[in-house]
């Protein structure tokens, strides 16, 4: 029976949502964002997405689980070679498609509202993708490039130690859900209250250095990660302080994007 | 056969922890107590918590509950109940009792200056937790001997057993509010006047768990010896949920007041 146990949470363990972040942490993230928008860039998000952006969270997955988009699960991953410079020759990747949406957007007044929609909503979700450690894949770093994965003890000892495996991409992704309840709105509050104070650091540079800082935090983190290791209660909590610092950096980061982009 | 059932249950496992479920007091209901909490803050308290913690009380809701079986935090993970001795009264004495060790650290903390700031942050983040949990009505703990009455598994519809304690942090709050978020919980609930908070908050934290007896016994009349959770009637299960709402309601203002007490100008 406990093999039965072990092998169903190994399934679980296993299982990759495509989505990342839920869509309350996503939805924080540009409620924070429009909290420092100029006001020429809020009137266009207003324009385009309105007040509310509940229904405009990950939309490529939302298409995706309804076999309705044209990208694979790709496009979620960050991908860069050995220099940690963003790889592009391939459409599904979220840099492709972030510097494309960034594009449309700066033109906009060349292009169709809903494509202007649409690629609002793109640059939100995959500035919030590539923001997730466990999306970042590093050419030198063969783990990096499928889901491999650790042994999770529950801390307990003797006999109540139960060790499941844990995909690298699953333990980046459930970490909001230590924090059941927590309301969209909430979740852009708690980001400002812990990292209101490093907002002008967390805004300053440009997409290029932002990639390259997200894979040097990712490759530190990964020289220290081997396919099957013991994992710790007390390292799962460490890299929560991590996975909470890139969503605070992907809420300023996206604000400055947006300001840049929108004049 | 006995490959089927074993693959049956191992889907019907799947299955269950793949449901998003929010809802439960160890999750859900310490959030809400927390932003309760958080609410209810002096400007004084909240800035010089600020000092100590980075983010917002909701996000250590449940900190005690992930360090419980790590070092060097193991032996707080006791500290989860409240203790009962064999006359059914509180065991202030008992070295894992809840109400307790927040009576010992709300001390502590009188004097916080002189403590390091690890110690400070440490002391918080077992009052936001201890605090909330010592108000849970199924977090008392009566010796089995003398009280063997309130130890007891409850059932389900294929009569298996099913974990009174479970049933009570989880299910009996979490019923009808599949979508509520802390912050509509709050809304909803901590609707009391500067009056009524003031009297909630009243007393010590042995006073606050010793008038929460009454509603942790009422549990054991509400959800019986191998009674079955599947069978519950609506009016029982809103009387269940009314248990905990008050508890919960009630942690959240003394999470406050003694948050706020500690950092009083």
């Amino acid at each position: 029976m406990k093999k039965i146990i072990v092998l169903s949470i190994a399934i679980i363990a296993t299982i990759s949502t495509a989505n990342g972040w839920n869509t309350r942490l996503n939805e924080g993230v540009m409620i924070l964002a429009h909290k420092h928008l100029t006001p020429q860039a809020a009137a266009v998000i207003e324009q385009h997405l309105g007040t509310s952006f509940a229904d405009d969270m990950l939309f490529i997955a939302k298409a995706q689980k309804n076999k309705r988009s044209n990208f694979s699960q790709e496009v979620h991953f960050l991908h860069l070679d050995s220099n940690l410079a963003p790889i592009t020759t391939s459409e599904n990747d979220a840099y492709v498609q972030i510097t494309k949406a960034l594009d449309i957007i700066a033109n906009r007044r060349n292009h169709k509202k809903a494509e202007v929609t649409m690629a609002l909503r793109h640059l939100i979700e995959l500035m919030c993708d590539i923001h997730n450690l466990g999306n970042v894949r590093i050419e030198s770093y063969p783990l990096s490039q499928r889901e491999f994965t650790m042994n999770y003890s529950n801390g307990k000892k003797g006999k109540n130690e139960v060790i499941t495996k844990l995909g690298w991409g699953r333990l980046w992704d459930i970490y909001t859900s230590r924090h059941p309840g927590f309301s969209a709105p909430f979740w852009a509050e708690d980001l400002e209250v812990c990292w209101g104070a490093k907002k002008s650091e967390f805004m300053s540079g440009n997409l290029n250095e932002w990639v390259k800082h997200i894979g040097t935090k990712t490759a530190n983190i990964l020289n220290g990660v081997s396919e099957g290791m013991p994992l710790s209660v007390k390292q799962r909590n460490l890299w929560e302080d991590d996975h909470y610092e890139m969503a605070g950096r992907a809420a300023y980061r996206l604000a400055a994007l947006l300001n840049e982009t929108i004049k | 056969m006995h490959m089927k059932k074993q693959l049956i249950i191992m889907f019907a496992l799947v299955g269950i922890f793949t449901t998003n479920n929010a809802m439960a007091w160890g999750g859900f209901a310490h959030s809400a107590i927390t932003e309760i909490a958080e609410r209810n803050l002096t400007p004084q308290a909240r800035e010089k918590i600020h000092e100590y913690l980075n983010h917002s009380l909701p996000f250590y809701a449940i900190w005690m509950d992930q360090i419980r079986y790590t070092d060097p935090y193991r032996t707080s993970g006791r500290w989860h109940s409240n203790w009962m001795d064999e006359n059914g009264k509180l065991d202030i004495s008992h070295k894992y009792c809840a109400a307790t060790h927040t009576a010992r650290l709300w001390k502590e903390m009188k004097d916080y200056k002189r403590l390091s700031k690890e110690e400070v942050r440490l002391n918080l983040l077992y009052l936001i937790h201890l605090v909330a949990d010592m108000h849970c009505p199924c977090h008392n703990v009566w010796p089995k001997k003398s009280h063997p009455q309130y130890r007891y598994h409850l059932t389900d519809n294929k009569g298996r057993k099913q974990s009174f304690h479970k049933y009570w942090d989880n299910t009996a709050f979490a019923y009808g509010r599949r979508r509520w978020t802390a912050t509509h919980y709050a809304n909803k609930m901590a609707t009391h006047t500067p009056k009524e908070i003031k009297k909630i908050c009243k007393g010590s934290p042995y006073k606050w768990a010793i008038t929460s007896l009454p509603n942790a016994e009422r549990t054991f009349e509400l959800t019986p010896k191998g009674s079955n959770i599947q069978r519950y009637s609506k009016k029982d299960r809103l009387e269940m949920q009314r248990i905990c709402d008050e508890q919960a309601v009630k942690a959240g203002y003394r999470l406050a007041y003694v948050m706020n007490q500690i950092f009083a100008k």
